[in-house]
């Protein structure tokens, strides 16, 4: 395998609330090697944005890391004071954020505004950054007319093209796509995608693709990391985690999403339950109260994340049953009856 | 609207997006707010003719403001009617009334166009900075807006002045000084809500630094705001300034609006010498209000809620 361009080893990050801390991810580690895709998937609230952004260190006001490294190229990132963050982002570690739609500036130029990181972060003339800023709308397929236009004048699915065009600006060597395309109908997504993807593979970057849509991590991903309640659950290349998942909330997930083998009148099975609050640290499994195939033991005991096959991580105490637990997993009452 | 970005066969040329609405550019964007708002655009007209008074007024004033004209037999003109050659008549003193007005036309919109700057450069930083930063930055700066905001004006400024030397110039300090706490607080509720937008947090992940974020990024996007405050700021900079001179604390030396008004007062002949008090009380309604109009137009574009629906 290639080299390890990000390793995050052991990272926890809290946010600071008036009833205490909420521990969002606690002892996550992932890697993402040179020219990969890794896949961050979970539901909503399960931490995969706060670990995307501990990345790059831009987090609210009331986080902080509260332990572990974030290293990258080798270098640990966490101790960074902010300016030497500052050179780091987009010129290493570029972001299309969450909500790219808006992530325009509505009183400037769209040109003005890509050419302007081009001009901060590179030291370009505004002639070069010019010419890039056409380049790179030639890329994402836009006419570089439209550079002259203000960001309501485009559609949505241009403005988030527009984004990746300045998330690429300045050649980055990781790029993390938090949740790049849920804003979008489904054929602008697919629009949006395939040209992230083409652009990726030309400028040979990595990637962390931070979303909970199991299509886009089936068909972009290397390799897949799941989450839950701010802890890592399932680790594995992209073919055994959908070809044999082993820890029951990644076959919950699975079940939760449509697929085109299954007849298509079934009705899709969802995990009942809610995730738990994560004030303190819960006992046990944090997926035990939700889990169908939960024992006594899972209550009490926190599972850690152990091999379970050739680069197939998972956090289950209960891997070695994991055969019969996929095959009841696909059948609806499993998930209805042992739940709360 | 079509999306450029159709996929089209490969090898085909780059379809072309069609001409999306074009940004107003220039002169019009500047227009927009006047369009079909009759007052507004009668009051440029009214402000055009006051700023070319103002700027041309030592050529335009067909007297030096303070000569006193004399009759042949040697007596002052004292209080004439208003004549072929004293348009405005003349004061007690047998000046200019005509000649007073235009120069103190001058006076009027300097002082009204710098305080209102002044304010808003204060109640701009005071607003982005305190917005912005939040916490013990943003109490400390709205507090001191508080107290700012409570200082009734009139009586400060009197007191000042009689503390201080009587020239215009402090005049326009001490407006600045006690005017700019609503720009601040305007701004900074714009500020709360702009700093929190994903363009902000976009401008952070790319690295940009605190101050390129409040000035590049927020402190466009508070202009219009700052700006219509601005030019109500140069409404109330003009009567303020003209309260202040009619009550006697203004500088003696100047011929302002207010100093006009106050020779008449203090000459007590109010009842009698009509063309010596209305031009000046006239021209300082008609200005102002004229501020006020353009204000509007402006504010109806920063807040468009205020439309007529």
């Amino acid at each position: 395998m290639s080299e390890a361009l990000l390793e995050v080893r052991n990272l926890s990050v809290g946010y600071r609330i008036g009833a205490g801390t909420v521990h969002a991810i606690d002892d996550v580690s992932f890697t993402v090697h040179e020219g990969e895709t890794l896949g961050l998937v979970g539901e909503s609230g399960c931490g995969k944005t706060t670990a995307g952004r501990a990345v790059i260190k831009v987090m609210p006001a009331n986080a902080s890391i509260t332990g572990g490294e974030v290293r990258y190229r080798g270098r640990d990132l966490v101790p960074l004071s902010n300016e030497e963050m500052r050179a780091i982002r987009w010129n290493e570690i570029a972001v299309i954020p969450q909500s790219a739609m808006n992530a325009l500036n509505p009183v400037y130029r769209v040109g003005r505004q890509i050419e302007e990181v081009i001009v901060q972060q590179d030291g370009a003339s505004p002639a070069e950054a010019r010419a890039r800023a056409e380049e790179l709308f030639r890329l994402v397929k836009i006419d570089p007319g439209r550079l002259a236009h203000y960001p309501h004048q485009f559609s949505g699915g241009m403005r988030q093209r527009a984004l990746v065009a300045m998330a690429l600006a300045l050649n980055p060597a990781l790029l993390i796509a938090d949740e790049p395309t849920t804003a979008l109908d489904v054929v602008s997504q697919d629009r949006v995608f395939t040209r992230v993807r083409a652009l990726q593979k030309r400028l040979g970057a990595s990637m962390l693709l931070i979303t909970h849509d199991m299509g886009l991590v089936a068909e972009n991903c290397d390799r897949v990391a799941v989450m839950y309640a701010g802890r890592i659950v399932e680790q594995a290349d992209t073919r055994t985690l959908f070809g044999a998942p082993v820890h029951p909330y990644t076959l919950g997930l699975k079940n939760a999403f449509p697929s085109t083998t299954r007849p298509k009148d079934e009705a899709l099975i969802s995990i009942a339950g809610a995730p738990p609050v994560l004030l303190e640290a819960p006992r046990g499994c944090r997926f035990a109260p939700r889990c169908p195939f939960a024992t006594p033991r899972c209550r009490d005991e926190d599972p850690a994340l152990r091999p379970v096959g050739p680069g197939h991580h998972a956090a289950c105490h209960h891997t070695a049953l994991a055969g019969e637990m996929r095959a009841r997993a696909v059948l609806s009452e499993t998930w209805t009856a042992g739940a709360p | 609207m079509a999306d450029a970005g159709t996929p089209s066969p490969p090898g085909a040329a780059a379809p072309r997006a069609p001409a999306p609405p074009r940004a107003l550019r220039g002169w019009r964007r500047l227009w927009q707010p006047f369009a079909g708002r009759h007052l507004a655009i009668a009051s440029l007209v009214v402000l055009a003719v006051f700023v070319f008074v103002g700027v041309f007024a030592p050529w335009l004033a067909p007297h030096e403001p303070l000569e006193k004209h004399y009759q042949d037999d040697g007596r002052l003109m004292r209080l004439l009617t208003p004549t072929g050659d004293f348009w405005f008549g003349t004061t007690l003193y047998a000046r200019d009334v005509f000649s007073q007005v235009i120069i103190g036309t001058r006076s009027a919109l300097v002082v009204g166009v710098i305080t209102a700057a002044a304010m808003t450069l204060i109640g701009l930083n005071v607003g982005l900075v305190a917005g912005y930063f939040g916490g013990w930055v943003d109490s400390f700066l709205m507090r001191t807006t508080d107290v700012v905001f409570g200082v009734p004006l009139l009586p400060f400024a009197i007191v000042a002045l009689s503390l201080l030397d009587r020239s215009t110039w402090w005049i326009i300090a001490l407006m600045a000084m006690l005017f700019w706490p609503i720009t601040a607080r305007v701004v900074r509720s714009q500020v709360l809500s702009l700093r929190e937008r994903p363009f902000i947090d976009a401008a952070r992940i790319s690295g940009a630094g605190h101050l390129r974020i409040l000035y590049r990024h927020i402190a466009p996007n508070v202009m219009p705001q700052a700006f219509v405050h601005g030019v109500f700021g140069v409404a109330w900079a003009i009567t303020t300034e003209a309260s202040i001179n009619f009550l006697g604390f203004g500088d003696p030396y100047t011929v302002s609006w207010g100093t006009i008004i106050y020779d008449v007062f203090t000459s007590m002949v109010s009842f009698k010498a009509w063309w010596w008090f209305v031009p000046p009380g006239l021209c300082i309604i008609i200005v102002t209000t004229a501020f006020y109009f353009i204000g509007q137009a402006f504010e109806e574009v920063a807040n468009p809620r205020l439309r007529e629906r």
